[in-house]
């Protein structure tokens, strides 16, 4: 039963959501790459890690990667947002 | 009812939507898709055309262009011209080229493009603007060479294809039951296959496919819904008229002049195209870029003097509104154009993934329309019938417009598609009836 639920979890809810934020991330990325690595080479590794770690989260299919992989790329992608983060200055 | 009993029903709503728009819209998906991946590349396309098919190259080194005796030899050429523009080179050893349209007896107006080597100040080749391969690979997917109402359709077939991707996003787990992303059973039959590739592609797109539909829908409906809502294009600008428009066309303009003036009041503007006026305004509009910003082409505007070469009006979209600066990230976002050539890349092959789905679809349907006793080979041969007759419409339509012209083409594509939509129409009215009667005839 326990394991029904994981898979239901996983398959069903975190790999979609991780494979929605992979397409984000992956566009931003290579947009970056184009436009504004110069300015803050930080913030394009963080980016770089981000689609490394949902890449491997989709591979190694745990809950706690899959989880972890999202809210990093979200915090990367709203902290600019916030004023947490700026990546073109 | 029970929470899961509605639970079901939901779902089952989102499996019919999923099904039924899937259908309807399809095709037309699967033509956009196809389309679109093509479209990405369109100035890369027009460029590589420019400089093996025209030979047009330019002379010009370490940046300086020089374009002034050419274009006023065409005004003088054709002094009635009713706009003209200037498309600056993106690159060394383009070519710029000279948008001229030109009333003309009998035909209401000619659009040429003259193009010009910016090192030595020489027109080198002309084209007719319409008849181009750029021109067509754009209006087959802004509207699909209908010119009454293709833009809306095209505006329907972003709707269909949200439609399909939030369903399919919906009703994903139910498919998925005990199954693992991203496996496909390929000792199954066919239908499964195409299921499991359907199912994988799909998720996997899902995003991507779902910024293309809805900014595809916005592009679409457009002009639709600003006239509904009364929504103005933001940077619009009209400067008041203060002579002739004979005299206005009759200005010579010092272009190298005009470019300091730009330089000097956006230093950030890389100018792409240069409109001087022929209402009587005496104005030059700069459109243009600012480099690393997500946002539609040529969008920033700076309009001089003819004749002080001053600043009239100047429109910076980092300094607008939100709503401004949404509503123009939208063709940036359609089009990948803000990400280089790699970018365009990527959007092309997840472009290709709706038209893929499209087609995975179409055999899904098809099976499960015999109750699964189709054989694949029938099956596959209706799925490769179909594509080959989208694939006649595109080539035909494109010969035409490249060899005959741009109207004639226009004319058979509105000829053809209106013609499919309103037997489309008829053959679901008749159906619909048919079912109608046949239910009354057991319920009686």
């Amino acid at each position: 039963m326990m394991k029904k639920k994981q898979h239901v979890l996983i398959e069903h809810y975190l790999i979609p959501a991780v494979l929605f934020m992979l397409n984000i991330c992956l566009v931003h990325f290579v947009y970056l790459l184009v436009a504004g690595i110069g300015h803050n080479i930080a913030y394009a590794a963080a980016l770089a890690i981000a689609l490394l770690a949902m890449g491997g989260a989709l591979l190694l299919k745990r809950k706690s990667y899959l989880i972890f992989s999202i809210a990093f790329y979200l915090l990367l992608l709203l902290g600019p947002f916030s004023g947490l983060l700026n990546p073109l200055h | 009812m029970s929470s899961t009993g509605k639970a079901n029903m939901k779902k089952n709503l989102y499996w019919r939507l999923h099904h039924w728009v899937g259908l309807y819209t399809g095709i037309l998906i699967g033509i956009l898709s196809l389309t679109g991946a093509l479209a990405v590349f369109i100035p890369e396309i027009d460029a590589w055309i420019l400089k093996n098919h025209y030979a047009a190259t330019s002379t010009s080194t370490a940046g300086t262009i020089r374009f002034g005796n050419s274009v006023h030899t065409l005004a003088q050429q054709y002094p009635n011209y009713s706009s003209m523009m200037i498309n600056l080179p993106e690159t060394e050893g383009q070519v710029a080229s000279v948008d001229l349209i030109v009333p003309s007896a009998g035909k209401g107006s000619e659009r040429h493009d003259f193009l010009i080597d910016v090192g030595g100040d020489r027109i080198v080749a002309w084209r007719n603007h319409q008849n181009s391969l750029a021109n067509y690979l754009r209006q087959m997917h802004v509207r699909l060479y209908e010119g009454y109402w293709g833009r809306q359709l095209v505006g329907l077939g972003g709707i269909g294809l949200a439609v399909v991707a939030i369903t399919g996003l919906a009703i994903y787990g139910n498919f998925m039951k005990k199954q693992a992303w991203p496996a496909i059973r390929q000792k199954a039959n066919i239908r499964i296959i195409m299921a499991d590739w359907h199912k994988m592609l799909g998720i996997s797109a899902l995003a991507f496919n779902l910024v293309i539909a809805l900014t595809g829908a916005w592009l679409g409906l457009q002009p639709q819904l600003m006239r509904w809502f009364n929504i103005t294009t933001p940077n619009a600008y009209k400067a008041p008229v203060i002579m002739e428009p004979d005299a206005d066309r009759a200005l010579v303009v010092d272009w190298q002049k005009a470019l300091s003036a730009v330089k000097k009041e956006f230093p950030d503007l890389d100018p792409r195209h240069l409109l001087p006026s022929t209402n009587g305004s005496a104005t030059i509009t700069v459109r243009g870029n600012i480099n690393g910003l997500i946002y539609e082409r040529n969008i920033n505007t700076l309009v001089l003097s003819k004749t002080t070469y001053e600043p009239i009006f100047k429109y910076d979209v980092r300094n607008q509104s939100m709503a401004d600066k949404f509503y123009f990230i939208q063709e940036a976002l359609h089009f990948g154009d803000f990400g280089g050539l790699a970018l365009k890349i990527i959007y092309a092959f997840l472009g290709l993934t709706s038209g893929f789905l499209s087609i995975s679809g179409f055999v899904i349907y098809i099976y499960r329309r015999g109750k699964k006793k189709q054989a694949p080979d029938r099956v596959m041969k209706i799925v490769f019938a179909y594509s080959m007759l989208v694939l006649l419409f595109l080539v035909t339509i494109a010969l035409v417009s490249l060899f005959v012209g741009y109207a004639e083409a226009s004319f058979l594509a509105g000829i053809i598609i209106n013609v499919l939509l309103l037997a489309l129409l008829a053959y679901t009215l008749v159906r619909y009836v048919m079912r109608k009667r046949q239910a009354a005839k057991i319920a009686g």
